[in-house]
């Protein structure tokens, strides 16, 4: 069976993408291998109670052995599993890869985009420290009519601990699968006159930068280790989310409440449409400088976000 | 046809070798991940003298330091020696005890401890840590406990 795997792995592809812009989605991949093996072993000493969760976190981090540092590996990990996301999501755009046939492909992309930002946002609130609990309070007033589901506020914990370890794993496990599924059916090779098997050139290629990655998160767990766990309600909470959450973070400063999550919609909806609009906006040269203007939106828009809020 | 054979064998040791490579950081992930899951290390118990009998007189206090990275402030209520951790549990500032009021005060958020290292006002909710103590002649022993918490 294996080398049946490796059979179909041995697909063609262009040579000049033996490049790092194209090694990204593999990065997220061999990321993810990780946040499952550490994801696993935290989860085996992790209580999803409002008290019990900062309560283990802190055991985790200052008494089991080693607990720092698949903490911190996970907390890395995590990090750079979305920053790899969000490159080849760029990418992505950048290149136009969403044209026809890979519509779909595009659609798997930006659920795997939407579920690593989840994975993110419940990971981040499961330490339920005052920051995360502080955190966690905002990120809910965006997802407008969806926060109901995740209960009172006592049972907030327990909803994201279940989404972050049943619902989002089997759902992305099933979006990954469809994604690479449907990147080797529309191979990009069609044409192309200079290629090389993606099995083993372009797949040991990915694992090596996949595994530069995974070094570079074992750097950061050493040397920036997590900190202890603060639970205590007189200490100023801070309810600044992880870098990756500054955009939204901004936005909700910038616009009135109500408007925040109805904005996000939208653009999650231009994120799925765009292989469509796009192909539609090559049309004229008119509506060419429009889709140029369109990617800039999507790209520099939650970057000046970012920077904003990082340096107010 | 050798020149094919020497480019196969090169390769072959090639990949080899990667996979060779793999296999350290696979074992050290693994031995992480099972002491990881092992219940924690039993608590070792260390008597240490912390003072000399005379030095502690009846309803009195002391603080020692040093003891085992320890810093202690021993009582004696009438025939019993108590020993209590300075340590606060609320956010591990150092607590004093106070004889006046005859209660323990953490100077970084007013917590209050009573005489049996019960907490009594200000944020904190759990008691001081205490070791058992005992006077054997002339010194006081205390049993320390180091370790992993449970």
């Amino acid at each position: 069976m294996a080398l049946g795997a490796v059979g179909r792995l041995a697909f063609a592809v262009p040579r000049e993408i033996e490049r790092y812009p194209f090694a990204l989605g593999g990065t997220a991949m061999v990321l993810f291998a990780v946040q499952v093996v550490t994801g696993l072993l935290l989860a085996s000493r992790y209580v999803p109670t409002p008290t019990g969760a900062p309560e283990s976190v802190g055991v985790i981090t200052q008494a089991v052995a080693f607990g720092w540092f698949v903490r911190g590996v996970h907390r890395a990990a995590a990090s750079l599993m979305v920053a790899a996301v969000l490159l080849h999501f760029a990418r992505a755009l950048l290149g136009g890869a969403g044209a026809p046939p890979r519509q779909v492909t595009w659609l798997t992309g930006v659920g795997l985009l939407v579920l690593t930002l989840a994975f993110g946002f419940s990971g981040y609130a499961l330490v339920g420290d005052a920051d995360a609990v502080a955190a966690t309070a905002v990120g809910l007033q965006l997802m407008g009519p969806l926060r109901a589901l995740c209960g009172a506020p006592r049972e907030v914990i327990g909803r994201l601990y279940v989404l972050h370890v049943a619902a989002l794993p089997v759902l992305a496990l099933a979006a990954g699968l469809a994604h690479v599924v449907l990147v080797r059916r529309h191979s990009p090779a069609e044409g192309e006159p200079d290629t090389i098997p993606h099995w083993p050139d372009h797949t040991l290629f990915q694992a090596f930068v996949g595994a530069g990655a995974v070094t570079i998160a074992v750097a950061i767990a050493l040397l920036a280790p997590p900190a202890p766990v603060v639970t205590d309600a007189v200490a100023v909470a801070s309810p600044r989310p992880e870098w990756y959450f500054l955009p939204p973070y901004a936005l909700l400063k910038l616009v009135p409440r109500v408007a925040a999550a109805p904005l996000l919609v939208v653009a999650c909806v231009l994120l799925c449409a765009w292989p469509w609009l796009e192909a539609r906006l090559a049309r004229g040269p008119r509506l060419k400088i429009a889709a140029v203007a369109l990617r800039a939106v999507l790209l520099l828009g939650p970057l000046a976000l970012a920077l904003w809020e990082a340096l107010t | 046809m050798p020149d094919a054979m020497a480019e196969t064998r090169r390769d072959a040791l090639a990949r080899l070798v990667m996979w060779l490579a793999a296999v350290p950081p696979a074992a050290v992930a693994s031995l992480i991940g099972v002491r990881f899951l092992q219940p924690p290390r039993r608590q070792r118990v260390i008597p240490v003298v912390a003072a000399r009998a005379v030095e502690l007189p009846r309803d009195a206090a002391l603080q020692v330091e040093g003891i085992l990275g320890h810093r202690l402030v021993l009582r004696r209520e009438r025939d019993r020696i108590l020993a209590f951790s300075t340590v606060c549990p609320h956010l591990g500032c150092m607590v004093t005890w106070q004889e006046t009021a005859r209660e323990f005060l953490c100077p970084c958020h007013a917590g209050r401890f009573d005489a049996a290292g019960l907490p009594v006002a200000g944020p904190v909710e759990a008691p001081l840590q205490r070791f058992p103590a005992r006077q054997q002649g002339e010194l006081i022993v205390v049993d320390l406990s180091t370790g992993e918490e449970g």
